[in-house]
């Protein structure tokens, strides 16, 4: 049984590691990453051409020379606490730990049921 | 201008309504589970030192079912809470906060089955996920950092 035990741990371990190096290989980007405030990539793109419009009067849609200047600011905020690196990993690790533990639940189980039935006698 | 600002105010009190709602997540999952932990230490420690007739023991036991139903109703409260907090500021996703969406859900399901499932097996199973300390540990660390980049 610690033979089996050794080898599922031994499993799990490999199976991260090379895990980890795939995502690092193939830089796997889920999601754009967002900015400290929410605001994502498309928002921003959108601030962009939206303060990149310089009509003077205010525009059809009731933008006047404020807003545009306020979606300026929002469109150079391109602060990024974590790189996509390191935020892909986070929740690669959270997948990876939920199977883990996932598998180890059911490998325990089967240690159990088959204790049990080894304990049972026999007719 | 005047209906943007309208607009400005009304996502302003949007926002800070969608970030109390988290804050109350946060503060249903302390409530019901640093006691609850507490509890539990408490009285494994009393079973290992003074054994299950001891009158603190039996106490204990006899305070179990009050104690886990509040730590369930509390628990699927702040779970709510924190689905609609999530909701409303979903523009603003990202890796931290799936993650945390993934280990909270997988907590709260494996806890309800733990609760509710008839089957022996299934209960067993649960329970392993359930009270890993692994988990734990991830759901401090997802929580301390999806509060560090919301600030």
């Amino acid at each position: 049984m610690k033979f089996l035990l050794s080898k599922f741990v031994l499993f799990i371990f490999s199976f991260t590691i090379i895990l980890f190096f795939n995502i690092q290989f193939f830089n796997i980007t889920i999601f754009s990453q967002d900015d400290k405030k929410g605001f994502g990539v498309q928002e921003r793109e959108r601030a962009r051409i939206h303060a990149d419009n310089d009509s003077k009067v205010d525009d059809k849609k009731g933008f006047g020379v404020q807003e545009r200047e306020r979606a300026r600011i929002h469109a150079e905020n391109n602060s990024q606490i974590f790189n996509n690196d390191f935020a892909g990993l986070i929740i690669l690790v959270t997948i990876i730990v939920i199977v883990a533990v996932s598998s180890y639940a059911l490998y325990k189980i089967l240690i159990i049921r088959r204790k049990s039935n080894h304990s049972k006698p026999k007719k | 201008m005047i209906q943007y600002a309208q607009g400005d105010n009304h996502n302003r009190s949007l926002h800070d309504n969608a970030e109390l709602l988290g804050w109350l997540s946060i503060s249903c999952g302390l409530i019901a589970n640093i006691p609850f932990i507490l509890y539990v230490r408490v009285k494994r420690l009393s079973v290992k030192k003074l054994g299950g007739a001891d009158s603190l023991t039996r106490n204990l036991s006899l305070e179990h079912r009050p104690i886990i139903n509040f730590h369930i109703i509390l628990n699927l409260i702040g779970f709510f809470t924190g689905i609609f907090h999530g909701v409303l500021l979903i523009r603003g996703i990202d890796f931290i906060s799936i993650s945390l969406i993934i280990v909270i859900t997988t907590l709260t399901i494996s806890g309800i089955l733990m609760r509710f499932a008839k089957s022996r097996i299934l209960n067993q199973l649960n329970r392993i996920i359930h009270t890993h300390i692994i988990l734990t540990i991830l759901l401090v660390i997802l929580v301390i950092l999806h509060l560090s980049i919301s600030q």
